[in-house]
């Protein structure tokens, strides 16, 4: 099945890789949309079909956190699965994304391959 | 360097390690640039960029770099085969500086919660703080971590 990606990122560089290593990793992609906060990502949240979510954390506007506080709160958006991906690897911050519902962690740096792997257990795991 | 109260208890030396462990991982891994050693502090890097933090600790990362390692930085993280032009030379150091600070804060305190700033220009390096200058491939990068509040 054809998968409806967004990838939420304030930097325009880790959104262009990040979606470099999707489209180079052979997965079935419907659509891959970019937001650059949280808000911009609820926006085609509501308006798009959308099967997984990347973020990051630490973003004006509308941080990871407070999008994935605002997915948990919605019928609909809590059931699109969130892979986090932040330079951001304490315990603490990598444990309150995972109770607010995110399914994976991916730290920066990270090798192409770790992401890759991570999306497949995630798009495994949904289906 | 010497310790000061806002250095939250950490030695130098691990913080002096931490950034360099750090910077050697970031660019192998995702800019695929080798680090061939430590390298004499730069005068006057051209890029400098930075990124404030607060939260469990608070305090400021900066980073400068010569030209050359900019330009290898900068083609290499966005998948070019030829230069980078200036904006996407921002766009790629911008985030190496977030990527370094977030990896080196997530190492020095793992039970800390930070938010990091967007990362900003700078006309120049700050003086003090805790400073690595690795030797690249090509060119040399300079990072320096302020740990307390940063005037």
């Amino acid at each position: 099945m054809s998968t409806h990606l967004l990838v939420v990122d304030d930097s325009p560089a880790m959104r262009k890789m990040i979606t470099r290593v999707i489209e180079m990793s052979g997965f079935d992609i419907a659509s891959l949309a970019q937001a650059s906060d949280g808000a911009e990502a609820l926006e085609i949240l509501r308006a798009k079909p959308v099967d997984l979510v990347l973020t990051d954390v630490n973003m004006p506007i509308m941080t990871g956190e407070e999008l994935l506080r605002e997915m948990a709160g919605n019928g609909m958006l809590k059931r699109i699965p969130v892979v986090v991906v932040s330079t951001d690897a304490t315990d603490a911050r990598m444990h309150q994304m995972m109770e607010l519902g995110a399914r994976g962690y991916v730290v920066k740096p990270f090798q192409p391959a770790l992401l890759r792997n991570e999306l497949e257990r995630v798009m495994e795991i949904g289906q | 360097m010497t310790l000061t109260e806002t250095d939250y208890g950490l030695a130098a030396a691990e913080i002096k390690n931490t950034l360099m462990e750090c910077s050697v991982e970031v660019l192998e891994s995702m800019f695929y640039c080798g680090v061939l050693g430590p390298a004499e502090e730069l005068d006057h890097p051209y890029h400098r960029y930075a990124i404030s933090f607060s939260g469990t600790w608070e305090g400021e990362f900066a980073m400068g770099m010569t030209e050359d390692a900019a330009a290898v930085l900068a083609a290499n993280f966005a998948g070019l085969d030829g230069d980078a032009d200036a904006d996407q030379m921002a766009e790629v150091l911008s985030e190496l500086s977030n990527i370094l600070c977030g990896a080196a804060l997530s190492r020095l305190n793992r039970n800390g919660i930070f938010n990091l700033s967007s990362p900003y220009a700078l006309a120049m390096l700050p003086a003090g703080g805790h400073r690595v200058a690795l030797e690249l491939e090509e060119g040399t990068l300079q990072a320096t971590l302020r740990l307390g509040p940063v005037a």
